[in-house]
């Protein structure tokens, strides 16, 4: 699923587009420390976490998309690591149950 | 961020160990309304240029972590300071070693639970390596002091699994004291 058909399910806007991304499962968490252990490649993370780790973690298990719940914006130093390193960062003022429910069908992350 | 204020003491503490320091000293304390910890070593220390991006997870020394480039222990601390209200400091020098301070406010409702505090002081007290760690526990009045190789000597040394049984008993009866909350 791209960032483009991700937006549009979750009724969102694109903060920080990542050309030629896509995603083939989603992970929910808003503990980092979890995330780490368990979301996997290409998957899309949803979170209300809008901070510069979120994209570190997102670096490192190699996770494509970032969507952030409950209209939180997205930091001056989330965006710009962001799109240095190539992750998606959508916005949408669903909760992580509703994007959950919109991109059922995709599986669940795992590692 | 962390499950636990434990898991942050192991990340920071850990720092001091990797950074080479011979001598750590570690206070974990709290009164009415914060909970705090400083962790003191006579380590590799760093470069001012290096203190400001401490917090930065993109900013980790090379070859510290093996296959990523993203450091995460002290951001996270950083992003915990912020979520709660807290505060973090680093002093620093190179070659002389580093003071890490952090505090955080006990009534903020998203602050992590404390965690299996001896069991984290357990697992740096058997970390690899020739370094001595004086761990203290203070709670109001109260206070407890630890060395690790005081400890290494009470229950005859560290490496092996009968003995680290000996410390974890050693360091559990402490009890709540120890755990504080």
């Amino acid at each position: 699923m791209t960032a483009e058909e991700i937006c549009s399910k979750v009724g969102g806007s694109i903060a920080v587009d990542a050309p030629g991304v896509s995603a083939s499962s989603v992970y929910v968490g808003d503990l980092l420390s979890d995330v780490m252990c368990h979301a996997g490649e290409k998957s899309v993370l949803v979170t209300i976490q809008n901070h510069m780790n979120t994209i570190a973690v997102a670096t490192l298990v190699k996770a494509s998309v970032v969507v952030l719940c409950h209209s939180r914006s997205v930091p001056a130093d989330m965006e710009e690591g962001a799109k240095r390193e190539g992750v998606g960062i959508i916005c949408t003022s669903l909760s992580q149950y509703e994007v959950a429910q919109r991109l059922s069908e995709l599986p669940p992350s795992r590692r | 961020m962390h499950y636990t204020l434990s898991d942050i003491i192991l990340d920071t503490v850990q720092n001091s160990i990797e950074a080479g320091a011979r001598n750590i000293t570690l206070l974990v304390s709290e009164d009415a309304e914060k909970f705090s910890v400083s962790v003191k070593d006579d380590g590799k220390g760093m470069e001012a240029s290096q203190i400001g991006r401490v917090f930065d997870p993109f900013f980790t020394e090379a070859g510290k972590h093996m296959n990523r480039k993203v450091g995460l222990g002290l951001p996270f601390l950083k992003q915990l300071c912020d979520t709660t209200g807290g505060s973090a400091a680093v002093e620093s020098q190179k070659g002389a070693g580093t003071l890490l301070k952090y505090e955080f406010p006990l009534n903020h409702i998203d602050l992590p639970p404390l965690g299996d505090l001896p069991e984290t002081i357990l697992m740096l007290f058997n970390y690899p390596g020739e370094f001595e760690l004086v761990f203290t526990r203070r709670k109001g009045e109260k206070e407890y002091s630890f060395a690790r190789s005081e400890l290494a000597e009470a229950v005859g040394g560290l490496g092996n699994a009968f003995s680290l049984k000996l410390a974890r008993e050693y360091l559990s009866s402490y009890g709540d004291d120890f755990q504080c909350f």
